[in-house]
């Protein structure tokens, strides 16, 4: 079925953009996410960063990260985020590509996940499905990799 | 009214006329409430080993072996039920023959789908003709795979199939869900249909679909992936099924085709018979080599095994519907205890020949889930395996029949209509290497004494009736698909 292509077209990981330097007025905050319960302790998580639903749309990600998958608590820290809303896509890896590889139908053949663990009824989530509130101090998520 | 109606009228008149009006209103009742209903019954638990209570006949000594069959098993939950018999979750049946007694068991197969519409108390997983309910979440096929349609043997390992997704793998010892087949890591999530096609030396064809893609899977006798080619279809047709002879895979692209993608999946299909029904034939062993003959329109599930004459002529039989509103509509309505009255499936013959000319033979007996005799997979055969006797007052079938082509005979057991009859296969007399020298071996549902039945029969003498029979403590609703394991 085509079910495939419908997933794959929102999973697509596309050029990460690189995030335009905070400015030093505005109220920061740090971002600590980690990714519990990895079924395969190897590779890297690939983080990608979004600030809104047309960056999450276009797939242009306002910061990235690698968290190493082998770690015994896997996680990563994304410092000095303005605060505001953000939501989090990432994918896990394991054969060193670089991409989140995917069978010849196009279904995703390495874990993902997104901030909230949320998923959408046929698809990837939404921005505002995923999205949480990133404020001034420390901020954790927790993301189970599916 | 023409004259006929008349007449018609005329005789119901005189019928009802002979009879009290209270039992006139009981036949109309029972009409309506379907005892057959019985068949797409819920399930509530997995059954534990036991033994079957003999009723007659004594099973030949040298019949030993594990008939194992799947089929939905639990349509219904209190916030929503299924929408149609193929979206229930699938219950491994396993019945073991042996010193020429009988036991059995059955196991829900333990799916994600199962584990969220339980946890939802509906059943919110969308499905063939389910649509999703209230917070149903798909993050790929395997989310949706209700693991009801076959089985097959696969390296000592059992898995349950459907058309959709991945195999699902079981122990065949404790029928215990393991979780999901992946052949291969860079393979994972594709699907495998329900109707994989094993050769005599034990290989094993099938085909997983996506659109106007299909992936052709080969796997040795020991379940080891040999090869997973993707290739291009002509168009992106319904498929439940495909066939093969030794040298080829025969396709056949019916014209219910893919028109962008809903769920549930029948919806996002359209009948355009103007397209007619095409047949792919690819080589084996160069899946580039390929022809299509061009066929009538019909609609189809199931085909019998195909074989190629010395002149490279290909046959296969194949139960054959004018269009998919039979099966499409029945699915939904069956559930609900009514019968939609559609023309039952018929028997056809179809030829492929040298010259690139197909021939489409439609026969009027009644035809569905078609088996023959497996040492004979892709080779040239003489026999089908099939049941038959389906009546247009209730649904599935009542009868077995095996179909001699070569004298273009039917032999024919009719179990009548207060059996609800399953897929019946043929398994071979050990150390014989005639065709169908061995046994006719199958499930009914009793309706008189609720109870789910085990069928032998000689395979030669099937007009006969069962050799022998076995009753379960249970009434198990009706299966689709199964395979004979010799031990």
């Amino acid at each position: 079925m085509t079910l495939s292509k419908t997933l794959l077209a929102g999973l697509a990981f596309a050029a990460l953009a690189i995030a335009p330097a905070a400015r030093a007025q505005e109220a920061l905050g740090d971002l600590t996410l980690s990714f519990p319960g990895l079924a395969t302790k190897s590779g890297n998580v690939m983080i990608a960063v979004y600030d809104s639903a047309q960056g999450w749309a276009a797939g242009k990600a306002v910061r990235v990260a690698v968290a190493s998958a082998s770690d015994a608590e896997p996680s990563a820290k994304i410092p000095a985020l303005p605060t505001g809303t953000y939501a989090v896509r990432v994918f896990q890896d394991i054969d060193g590509d670089g991409k989140m590889s995917k069978n010849p139908f196009g279904l995703p053949t390495e874990p993902y996940g997104f901030s909230r663990d949320a998923m959408g009824a046929m698809g990837p989530p939404t921005f505002d499905e995923a999205a949480f509130l990133v404020k001034a101090g420390a901020n954790a998520q927790a993301l189970h990799l599916k | 009214m023409n004259r006929r109606d008349i007449l018609r009228g005329a005789a119901l008149m005189g019928g009802a006329a002979l009879l009290t009006p209270e039992a006139v209103w009981a036949a109309a009742a029972n009409a309506k409430a379907g005892d057959w209903t019985l068949g797409l019954a819920d399930v509530e638990s997995d059954l534990a080993p036991t033994a079957m209570t003999r009723l007659h006949g004594r099973a030949p000594a040298e019949l030993q072996g594990t008939l194992f069959r799947n089929g939905p098993a639990k349509f219904r939950r209190p916030g929503g039920s299924v929408g149609h018999w193929f979206d229930g979750d699938g219950m491994v049946r396993k019945f073991q023959i042996a010193d020429g007694q009988a036991r059995m068991a059955a196991r829900f197969v333990d799916t994600v789908k199962r584990r969220k519409d339980a946890a939802a108390n509906a059943v919110i997983t969308p499905g063939f003709g389910t649509a999703a309910g209230p917070g149903a979440v798909l993050t790929g096929p395997d989310d949706a795979n209700a693991a009801n349609t076959s089985v097959i043997m696969a390296g000592g390992e059992l898995w349950a199939l459907w058309e959709g997704g991945s195999p699902t793998v079981l122990d065949p010892a404790s029928l215990e869900t393991r979780g999901f087949k992946t052949l291969r890591p860079d393979l994972k999530g594709m699907p495998f249909l329900a109707h994989p096609r094993v050769q005599p030396d034990g290989t094993i064809w099938n085909l997983g679909l996506s659109g106007r893609q299909a992936v052709v899977w080969k796997l040795a006798v020991d379940g080891a992936l040999q090869k997973a080619e993707v290739i291009s279809l002509p168009r992106a047709s319904y498929m439940h099924d495909f066939t093969a002879t030794a040298r080829h895979l025969v396709i056949l692209l019916q014209p219910w085709v893919v028109e962008g993608f809903k769920m549930p999946i029948a919806r996002s299909m359209a009948w355009k018979p103007e397209l007619g029904t095409q047949v792919l034939v690819i080589d084996k062993d160069d899946l580039s080599k390929r022809r299509i003959f061009e066929l009538p329109p019909f609609f189809f599930f199931h085909l019998g095994d195909a074989w190629e004459d010395a002149d490279g002529t290909i046959r296969f039989d194949a139960c054959v519907d004018e269009d998919p509103s039979g099966m499409g509509a029945d699915g939904q309505a069956i559930l609900r205890g009514q019968v939609l009255p559609a023309a039952p499936p018929r028997r056809a013959l179809i030829t492929l020949r040298a010259n690139g000319r197909a021939e489409f033979a439609k026969e009027a007996i009644t035809a569905e889930f078609p088996r023959s005799d497996p040492r004979f997979a892709g080779e040239a055969r003489r026999y089908s395996v099939h049941l038959t006797n389906q009546k247009l007052d209730r649904p599935l079938l009542q009868g077995v029949a095996v179909r001699d082509w070569k004298r273009d005979r039917d032999a024919v057991f009719n179990f009548g209509p207060r059996h609800l009859v399953e897929e019946m296969m043929f398994v071979p007399r050990p150390g014989s290497s005639q065709e169908l020298d061995g046994w006719i071996v199958g499930t009914t549902l009793n309706l008189d004494t609720k109870a789910t039945e085990l069928h032998v029969f000689d395979a030669r003498r099937i007009e006969q009736g069962p050799i022998a029979a076995w009753r379960a403590p249970v009434a198990l609703p009706v299966t689709f698909h199964g395979v004979f394991v010799q031990a």
